[in-house]
């Protein structure tokens, strides 16, 4: 077992299969895990040709909890696909090193991978969707179709098998690296300011709240504070939400709820407009 | 027009598909993330319904309820998923507004909920069945038990969006017809800002110091004040994170810039 190499086969048969099955089996327990075990267990018999035991071990080093944002967060499959094929080359790769390196990079990568693809990537693109999508054309839906999977897919086999060939340096070179550090930060500011202009064109809050005497209106509330400056009630709103969820550990389902009943309340007594 | 059992059919398959965790379209790349935005569902239903215009004009409204949805690991958010692929055809048959077809989603969407955990319960077994190949020396059988555990989210999937649709579509007629205003008004009250909620998860994870929601406030203000577009909003942002990125290289090596 000494002459294993990555073939570009090998590496695109790894892909395939995490880009598919991450979430496959996904729950609270191990998270993404099984299907890291699938895609080792794929490659079983190229890793370990004809060595049971060593296949065995292979996937059950990767049976516990394993999770992150699956699609930038690739590279990390890919890592470690790396690090088993230098391991099964005879090279010293301890058990340890490799649990070592996925629980090291995988909250990292969650965070930053669920901020730029979900957060920032996904809503720009179905924004400028939305707007294209007047009367009924299906022009929208069509242009965020091209150009999001031309953009993920060139962007996350490239992260894969970027993985791949370093193996471990790569973790090496991403968390001993202070460059990631500003990346990420400047990252993070794109994502901020595109996330506020996206509350502030998408999200509505309409004050009914009128003070009319005579039939002449004294103060509406809504002129009001939109002229204090412009959606402000929106921005409030933004402001409290985000209090709750952050600073008072509220649930999304708890906030909704709130949300429900304020809808309810605003109604009846007309502090609220649809 | 009538769903038939053909297109309930199709529309419940392309629901369990393009869910977050279901596999076989090519996972979350091209399902939950591509064809499974509502934007995007709202074409192929058009498709399957035979009438896309109105289609595209009711997933457009379902879109921007969801555009911030974010499933960070293991919370339970809403069912954006169940909430198009009922909400949409329904309204594509019932020949309902904007207005109706939100109040509709969002009530499926939060409904749905219940079935969260019920789901991760059960996805328990495959998952412990797979830990126990592995333990017995079953390799190749342990790789398969995603392709046919995955059948667990198909049964939380296809039969709710199947039923809702198919045997939904007289009780919907009949709610359509008679919903109050204020129901209606009070769903639109409620989904005006929903959101919201997503943004607000997401600036959980990325705001570090109280400093940076002035980041949020700045894109806030391009549009709300300046009416800027999304590019243009796009422009700004790149530019302050270049020179965040300057600043930052410079003071780690000590120099000017």
């Amino acid at each position: 077992m000494s002459n294993i190499k990555l073939t570009d086969k090998m590496i695109r048969n790894a892909y395939i299969n995490w880009m598919c099955f991450n979430l496959a089996l996904y729950q609270p327990e191990t998270m993404q895990a099984p299907a890291l075990v699938r895609m080792f267990g794929l490659l079983r018999e190229d890793l370990y040709p004809g060595d049971k035991e060593k296949q065995q071990e292979l996937m059950a080093r990767h049976l516990p909890f394993f999770n992150t944002e699956p699609f930038l967060g690739c590279i990390i499959p890919g890592i470690i696909l790396g690090m088993e094929a230098e391991k099964a080359t005879g090279a010293d790769v301890p058990d340890e090193l490799i649990t070592a390196i996925k629980s090291a990079l995988m909250g990292p990568f969650a965070g930053i991978g669920d901020a730029l693809l979900p957060g920032t990537f996904i809503p720009i693109l179905l924004a400028i969707g939305c707007g294209l999508t007047q009367d009924g054309s299906p022009i929208g839906a069509i242009f965020y179709m091209v150009v999001f999977l031309g953009v993920m897919v060139p962007v996350t086999w490239f992260l894969f098998k970027k993985g791949c060939e370093l193996g471990a340096n790569a973790a090496e070179l991403i968390l001993g690296n202070d460059l990631k550090d500003d990346i990420i930060h400047a990252l993070n500011t794109v994502g901020l300011i595109v996330v506020g202009c996206i509350a502030c064109a998408y999200a509505n809050v309409n004050i009914g709240f009128k003070f009319v005497r005579d039939g002449v209106t004294l103060v509406d509330l809504h002129a009001l504070l939109n002229g204090v400056w412009p959606k402000l009630p929106v921005y409030l709103t933004a402001m409290v939400t985000y209090w709750l969820i952050a600073k008072k550990n509220w649930s999304a389902m708890k906030i909704i709820m709130l949300y429900l009943v304020v809808a309810i309340v605003g109604y009846f007594t007309g502090f609220l407009a649809p | 027009m009538q769903i038939s059992l053909i297109q309930a059919i199709l529309i419940a398959l392309l629901g369990y598909l393009t869910f977050i965790h279901t596999p076989f379209l090519g996972g979350g790349l091209i399902g939950w993330y591509c064809i499974g935005r509502p934007l995007v569902s709202a074409l192929f239903i058009g498709i399957i319904l035979g009438n896309i215009p109105k289609a595209m004009e009711l997933g457009l409204y379902i879109q921007l309820i969801f555009i911030g949805l974010i499933t960070p690991g293991g919370s339970i958010t809403p069912d954006m998923n169940l909430a198009t692929y009922v909400a949409l055809p329904l309204g594509v048959a019932a020949n309902m507004d904007s207005g109706q077809t939100v109040a509709l989603s969002l009530l499926v969407a939060n409904v749905a909920n219940v079935m969260a955990t019920p789901n991760f319960a059960m996805t328990m077994i495959p998952v412990n069945i797979q830990k126990k190949m592995v333990a017995d020396g079953k390799l190749e059988e342990a790789v398969w038990v995603p392709i046919w555990g995955n059948g667990v989210k198909f049964l939380f999937r296809f039969i709710p969006t199947f039923v809702s649709i198919y045997y939904g579509q007289a009780a919907i007629e009949w709610i359509v017809t008679n919903s109050p205003q204020w129901l209606i008004d009070i769903m639109t009250i409620f989904g005006n800002p929903m959101c919201l909620v997503g943004f607000a998860i997401l600036l959980k994870l990325m705001v570090k110091k109280p400093t940076d929601l002035i980041y949020f406030t700045f894109g806030f203000a391009l549009v709300g004040a300046l009416g800027a577009d999304m590019i243009t909003v796009l422009v700004f942002a790149l530019v302050v994170a270049l020179i965040q990125f300057q600043i930052g290289r410079a003071a780690k090596k000590g120099g000017a810039f």
